[in-house]
């Protein structure tokens, strides 16, 4: 048993805030592996939230052990982003590292070095 | 030496304990950047940051452009989302394109790629040295080099991972050792690497947060701060400036909507070490011709496989990367375990849905481990029609029978050391082998796109040669058909090691420095 379901994690969410750091190329491209991802379960009928979780994967496994590479790729792609995400959940972590869990590695916001006046900065007076 | 004018920071980091005004974040809102050094430095990792040090430890005064953001070591994160979008160009998702798409890893923030790279120290082979003096007839020997190793291997403490760091994962490749079935005469050795202290965190992919490994963001960089230098940050080099042939400068612009215009004069000369991608590109943007630009661009393609064990391995602790073995070099890949974190691992683990869910488990009982390919293709830096970068490469078929023959090498080895099965990620294999199953990874396919390829080590694209019809530059480093214009990055290299590059990159980087200091106190 899963220690968090799939359906109770903000994929939404933690996906829109790494795009903003994305080119938008690769942008596309994750996007796009949305779009096939999501139409591949859509023509194999799994498209209802009542559809049973092993219909939506038999869906996507297909798509990751296509002929077609295109197909693969984004479906790999999509796979990638997905564990990423779900991997970050604190209890997604502990569950995998068992003994060994740490604590959450919650995102918080890099501290950068700031210019403190023209042409300098202040080491000690790093900001949030 | 290395040390000089290093304050006493009484338990601060590096990166921590700044001289003021030495670091310029031209991403901010302020005034216009025009300033004169005697030497501008494009790039601050292993080859900028190297050159910069030991041209500002020489008494020249030296400015470093450097394109991505500085990220301080106590603000390294675990999430590897977070490390993907703040360390590494295009997030992460930068690729070759060829035959496959290949993943290519570069970091762009200070201290460039020695950010989010294992620190692995190797000297380049000396057939690799001796095949560029008499198939290229230029590039440096092991008696000019020499040195320069030595002396980086002092500043940046390399050293053997110690014992209580090694890991789980490294251990079960290094326990390999005399208790092969399979004969493959592995000898695998315990790595030597850039270590200021591991504390095991096997955070290497997404920074060192206890700023012990001895990237460029907390050495050299630091270091040549503290020597009176200046870099400015979250900084575009847009173009190369010249006078006549001489270069005299850079301009650039501050990354995001705010950036600043930067303009640095240089008196004496300007030195690219912007990666074997970027410098190439920013010769062309800046005029400079040759046919040789852009062109044998090389890297080292890198296939890894997941074995599962009945007993803990426990990957989240431990040097990320702490054992190998070049046993295979003349067959012309490296063996090293690798550790990764529970994301990735997921990621690679067979199936979706439940039944990847029920495996996640697993996480605590499976190692990692690589080869590296020491790859004969050439690849190309350029451009679409667009003006978008594009950097194309395919292995070639020898390439791709050299990946197979490393997989199944590796197959085996899982074995020997008491995996209970193996999960190779190769299309056309089954998604998790037995034993029996080893000879059907030799037999594998040979199409680069069943393959999960990942590039890391870049080389080429600006090589050196004798003049200005075989090279890019001299054996100076000196951009043919200009003065004081210098590459000093692995571009220059006229082929792949078939070791990891880092410490040849900033010997030679070092080297190229020494020497131009040399000219300018005459």
């Amino acid at each position: 048993m899963a220690p968090v379901e799939p359906s109770q994690v903000p994929f939404e969410a933690g996906l829109q805030s790494y795009l903003v750091g994305v080119p938008s190329r690769a942008r596309f491209g994750i996007r796009l592996a949305l779009v096939v991802c999501v139409g591949a379960l859509w023509l194999s009928g799994g498209r209802s939230a009542h559809t049973p979780a092993e219909a939506r994967a038999e869906a996507l496994n297909r798509l990751l052990t296509s002929r077609i590479y295109a197909f693969r790729q984004l479906a790999t792609l999509l796979k990638m982003v997905g564990t990423l995400l779900y991997a970050r959940v604190p209890e997604v972590r502990g569950a995998m590292l068992g003994a060994a869990a740490v604590p959450s590695a919650t995102v918080s916001g890099t501290r950068l070095v700031r210019r403190a006046d023209e042409g300098g900065h202040d080491a000690a007076r790093r900001l949030a | 030496m290395p040390l000089d004018g290093w304050p006493d920071t009484t338990g601060a980091l590096p990166d921590e304990s700044l001289p003021e005004g030495a670091a310029v974040d031209v991403a901010t809102p302020g005034p216009d950047v025009d300033a004169i050094f005697d030497v501008i430095v494009v790039g601050s990792g292993a080859a900028g940051a190297v050159a910069a040090f030991r041209l500002a430890a020489s008494g020249c005064s030296v400015a470093i452009v450097e394109e991505g953001p500085w990220i301080f070591s106590r603000d390294m994160k675990e999430d590897l989302l977070d490390g993907f979008r703040t360390l590494f160009r295009d997030a992460g998702m930068q690729a070759l394109e060829g035959r496959a798409f290949m993943p290519l890893l570069q970091g762009r923030c200070v201290g460039g790629s020695t950010v989010i790279n294992s620190a692995i120290a190797w000297r380049a082979p000396e057939d690799v040295l001796s095949d560029w003096t008499t198939r290229f007839g230029v590039g440096p020997t092991m008696h000019e080099l020499e040195p320069h190793y030595r002396a980086l291997e002092a500043e940046l403490s390399v050293q053997p991972v110690a014992e209580h760091v090694l890991g789980e994962n490294n251990r079960r490749l290094l326990a390999t050792r005399g208790v092969e079935a399979s004969g493959t005469g592995l000898e695998p050795s315990v790595m030597r690497r850039y270590d200021g202290g591991c504390e095991g965190s096997g955070r290497c992919l997404t920074g060192c947060p206890n700023g012990k490994k001895q990237s460029m963001n907390v050495t050299f960089v630091p270091r040549t701060l503290w020597r009176g230098a200046r870099i400015y940050f979250n900084a575009n080099v847009s173009r190369i400036t010249f006078d006549g042939r001489r270069a005299d400068g850079v301009l650039a612009t501050g990354t995001g909507p705010e950036g600043r215009r930067v303009r640095l004069r240089a008196r004496r000369a300007v030195v690219i070490a912007a990666s074997t991608v970027q410098s190439p590109q920013l010769l062309r943007r800046s005029g400079i011709k040759n046919r040789h630009l852009g062109e044998h661009f090389q890297v080292h393609p890198g296939l890894a496989l997941l074995g599962l064990f009945a007993d803990p391995i426990d990957m989240s602790f431990g040097a990320t990367q702490g054992a190998e073995s070049v046993a295979y070099r003349k067959e012309r890949f490296k063996i090293e375990a690798i550790s990764m974190p529970p994301g990735l691992v997921l990621a690679r683990m067979p199936g979706v849905g439940p039944g990847l869910l029920e495996r996640m488990r697993d996480y605590s009982h499976v190692a990692m481990w690589s080869i590296q390919v020491r790859a004969e293709a050439e690849g190309r830096v350029g451009r679409t029609l667009f003006g978008r970068e594009r950097v194309t490469y395919s292995p070639t078929p020898r390439d791709m029978m050299t990946a197979r023959y490393g997989l199944s090498v590796l197959a085996r080895l899982f074995f020997d050391a008491g995996a209970r099965e193996v999960w190779p990620g190769v299309h056309g294999l089954p998604p998790t082998l037995a034993p029996s199953d080893v000879g059907k990874v030799l037999g594998g396919p040979t199409d680069a796109r069943a393959y999960s390829f990942i590039a890391t080590h870049l080389f080429g694209a600006a090589r050196m040669g004798p003049d200005a019809a075989s090279g890019v530059v001299d054996g100076d480093g000196l951009v043919y058909g200009t003065e004081g214009l210098y590459l000093v990055d692995s571009s220059v290299f006229p082929t792949n090691l078939g070791v990891n590059p880092q410490h040849t990159i900033m010997a030679i980087a070092s080297l190229l420095a020494t020497r131009l200091a040399d000219r300018m106190a005459r």
